[in-house]
């Protein structure tokens, strides 16, 4: 199995959902996704940093792919909820986080799920999630030194670099230079962490 | 909100030293290996009747001397508890420090083939400290253990660890080696009895949004209580040995005070402070000042500085002007202030988030003293004995120092390591945040190529059982 | 659009399996044998495609049953997964520029299922993939308005910018203003970089 590349980790968790809770589900994926609802927890969410990417994926009991014969049929009695997501840190780090800092946001999505425990207290939640987890065959990740957090610092600190560099500085004796350049790195200053595998 | 601080906890059943941190000055670590089981069970029980209870002391009748014990998972196995037992401890427990060096950054100087032999042979079964107010005191405590080994013996001292304060003009210092003031910030627990005011004292445990402050959830350091997670962490069975009981990382940290002493006055000069420099690395000058309270002076030297060592937060300061985010009791505690570079958690969440990952802090130094001024000798034997106590290694002292000290992502750090304590890489570095806003104006600084001042001689994961949990094990009780 | 967020695409596809088996190896295993291999290697040819932030394969066995009252319940088929996260507003760039990269990984993995029409018709490929793509329910993407050409620059410059700070902390400020044209050129002149380990 290969879940971790670099700083990344790759979680995949695939559980069961009664065919008829389609409705409700619709509704809360459309307030989540459209309507960024609870803000708090996506707020939260996003404060983190440790996801690169991540996807909630329904495949409704009728439709997993059929390419034809010979392939049989599904007969199948759930939906399922397929969850896979590239995030830093280890397991364990991740879904203490989901369920200390989002756990309403984590609930709405898993509700539905069979025999989903909630997501506080943990070890119930973290034993689910381990029970249902698919390992990876093989992950690729094109910057495995780079956490999402050391990414997002980089692209800051690109960002001010551009913006300082466009700043006119053919007038400036070499003091007043330096003055606007520590001022420059006072604004790059959080963003100065080694980045690295 | 000051809820908890009613005495809930069964102080009699506790050891003292996880809800006490006894003011004693001098300590003596012990290192015994299981020789004959049944022996070594009535060694214990003799023990036993002298382990020193989290009872408070009446002021009128206080001891001159504590005992305290404690068994690695190999000492446990060697005392033959059912195995049933003894496979059910955690992971990490049963592992061992040695085992799991890896994740806690022991490599290069510090990692376990450069131990003292006694760690690495794996014959450490039974930790017994001693601790007392004067050196006669600790003689005495000392020879009586010398009487129990002899009689009924079963067991073998393996070795032997003197610790003291700095004792300066006959009173004891709270100092450590690179010369600062330690032994703050240990957390108040729920339920381990009422203070002198019947409040928390500020800056300890949990800031809470109104300004007070919390105890701790008493399950984060002693199992079978509620956590700052809100449940009762599992135990396999027999619940009766762990209630109450906790687990210890003990660690003997050498620390290379010439090295700190060349880094100061080198890095120092190139920041233009080396005082200041100083303080920056560990967030609070050598006196003990907090720089998030005085971030130009320490205490000592200017009577405008409040004297709060431990009453104050970070998350107004945001950006760490005044206390760098990299610095190491900001590491060690975060408090309120948990930012990623997405913007800054609400300050109620992160102190609730910090509050899982909190450890109860004993040990004291050895070895000898490097006057001031002088350069020192980083082959020098000396350092300091830190023990961490929590419920849970892997999630909170392991925690700490993996991700913590060893890394620096929850800090906007990227890999840098914490300056004092991490273990650091060839382009290990350490920022200075500053500024024109900055107390003080410094420009934001880097000290690149920072040395380790820090190396591990040694150490494992010990459980300390309750009294009970104790009598149980002497009496093989648990067959 | 849900496979969007907001530059990058997130593409889920699932692929049913063939039974049976293929010289004495049942299908599911001679993926997982392929890819066991992919992992061995010391490169990455992946990184040929210059789109591609993330993506792995994964081999369904089945579903997991829950214990009763829940109901207990098989797939009848092994499925691969296979997610990707890169830019793009639909999958078709994407999926062009992996045959163009690794058309034999994509075969030696793909063959095995149902269905499959190759990797030499493109079209054919690009249509199969669509009948396997599900559709994302919920993409999250942390910086989904980067492309991975500047996420890989940013983290470069950032590389570069650190050790500029460090050639040029506490150099007189006559110093420093030439030093600083000389980097702004370096970093005109430095080559795109590659996804490589950094």
């Amino acid at each position: 199995m290969a879940n971790s590349e670099g700083k990344a980790y790759a979680l995949t968790v695939l559980t069961p959902m009664p065919w008829w809770t389609r409705v409700y589900r619709r509704v809360v994926f459309f307030l989540i996704h459209v309507v960024h609802w609870p803000k708090r927890d996506q707020v939260n969410l996003a404060k983190l940093s440790f996801i690169h990417f991540a996807r909630w994926v329904v495949i409704r009991r009728s439709r997993f792919p059929w390419l034809g014969h010979p392939q049989p049929r599904e007969r199948l009695h759930y939906d399922y909820l397929l969850f896979c997501s590239n995030f830093n840190g280890g397991w364990g780090e991740y879904l203490d986080a989901f369920s200390d800092v989002i756990p309403r946001g984590v609930n709405n999505i898993w509700r539905w799920c069979i025999k989903y425990p909630k997501a506080r207290p943990i070890s119930p939640f973290l034993g689910y999630a381990a029970f249902n987890q698919i390992d990876t065959d093989y992950f690729y990740n094109a910057y495995p030194g780079a956490s999402t957090r050391d990414i997002k610092a980089a692209l800051e600190l690109h960002a001010q670099l551009e913006t300082f560099a466009k700043e006119p500085r053919t007038g400036l004796s070499d003091s007043e230079f330096r003055r606007k350049y520590e001022a420059f790195l006072t604004r790059i200053q959080g963003c100065l962490g080694t980045i690295g595998p | 909100m000051t809820s908890g601080w009613q005495a809930q906890l069964e102080l009699a059943d506790i050891q003292g030293n996880i809800l006490q941190g006894y003011t004693f000055p001098f300590a003596q670590y012990r290192f015994f290996r299981v020789d004959d089981p049944a022996k070594a069970r009535l060694f214990i029980a003799a023990v036993t009747t002298r382990v020193t209870t989290a009872e408070l002391w009446p002021n009128h009748d206080k001891p001159n001397s504590a005992v305290n014990i404690g068994f690695t998972h190999r000492g446990l196995t060697a005392l033959q508890l059912p195995s049933a037992t003894v496979d059910a401890f955690s992971l990490d427990f049963r592992e061992g420090m040695l085992a799991r060096a890896g994740l806690l950054a022991d490599r290069g100087e510090s990692a376990p083939e450069r131990w003292e032999s006694v760690w690495r042979t794996g014959e450490v079964h039974i930790w017994i400290s001693l601790n007392a107010t004067t050196p006669e005191a600790l003689k005495a405590r000392g020879d009586w253990l010398d009487g129990c080994v002899s009689e009924p013996g079963g067991v073998t001292q393996k070795a032997l660890q003197d610790a003291a304060m700095r004792v300066v003009n006959g009173k004891p210092k709270a100092s450590e080696h690179f010369g600062y003031t330690d032994g703050f910030g240990n957390p108040p627990i729920a339920g381990a009895g009422p203070p002198s005011t019947g409040k928390t004292p500020g800056g300890l445990g949990k800031p809470l949004p109104d300004g007070d402050w919390a105890p701790i959830a008493a399950g984060e350091f002693l199992l079978g209580h509620v956590n700052e997670q809100g449940e009762v962490a599992p135990t396999p069975p027999p619940a009766g040995l762990f209630r109450n009981g906790t687990f210890m990382a003990y660690r003997k940290l050498h620390q290379k005070v010439a090295t700190f002493r060349r880094f100061l006055q080198e890095e120092g000069g190139r920041y233009g402070d080396p005082k200041l420099l100083a303080a920056k690395l560990v967030g609070r000058w050598p006196d003990g000042t907090p720089l998030a309270l005085s971030p130009q002076m320490p205490y000592q030297g200017n009577a405008g500085v409040t004297k709060a060592y431990t009453d104050f937060r970070y998350s107004d300061d945001p950006e760490g002007l005044r206390c760098p985010l990299s610095a190491h009791i900001r590491r060690a505690n975060p408090r309120d202030a948990m930012e990623f570079g997405g913007g800054a958690l609400d300050p109620a969440l992160a102190a609730q988030l910090t509050a899982r990952r909190r450890i109860i802090r004993r040990g004291r130094p050895y070895g000898a003293w490097t006057p001031e001024g002088e350069p020192g000798d980083d082959q020098a034997e000396h350092g300091v004995i830190f023990m961490a106590l929590n419920a849970s290694l892997e999630h909170q002292f392991e925690f700490i120092q993996q991700r913590w000290m060893n890394y620096g992502s929850d800090f906007r750090q990227g890999n840098d390591r914490d300056p004092l304590a991490g273990n650091q890489e060839p382009e290990g570095k350490f920022v200075i945040p500053g500024g024109v806003d900055a107390p003080g104006g410094h420009p934001p600084h880097v000290c690149f190529g920072l040395p380790s001042f820090v190396v591990t001689r040694g150490g494992d994961y010990f459980f300390l059982p309750s009294l009970s949990a104790l009598r149980w094990i002497a009496e093989g009780g648990l067959r | 659009m849900p496979d969007r967020k907001d530059g990058a695409y997130l593409l889920t596809v699932l692929s049913p399996i063939m039974g049976g088996q293929t010289q004495g190896v049942a299908h599911a295993a001679a993926i997982r044998a392929t890819l066991r291999d992919l992992g061995k290697r010391k490169d990455t040819p992946l990184a040929r495609i210059p789109m591609l932030h993330l993506a792995r394969w994964v081999v369904i066995d089945d579903v997991r049953s829950q214990g009763s009252p829940a109901r207990e319940e098989h797939l009848r088929s092994k499925y691969l997964l296979f997610t990707a996260d890169f830019d793009g507003d639909e999958p078709t760039g994407f999926l062009e520029s992996l045959l163009e990269a690794v058309p034999d990984l994509a075969h030696s993995l793909w063959k095995h299922c149902v269905g499959f029409p190759g990797v030499k018709d493109r079209d054919a490929f690009c249509r199969y993939i669509e009948r396997c793509r599900i559709e994302t329910g919920l993409p999250v993407a942390a910086y989904g308005t980067y492309t991975l050409p500047e996420v890989l620059r940013a983290l470069d410059v950032q590389r570069r910018m650190l050790a500029f700070i460090k050639s040029n902390q506490g150099k007189p400020a006559a110093d420093l203003r030439p030093a600083f044209e000389a980097f702004l050129q370096e970093l005109a002149a430095a080559p795109q970089p590659t996804p490589v380990f950094i």
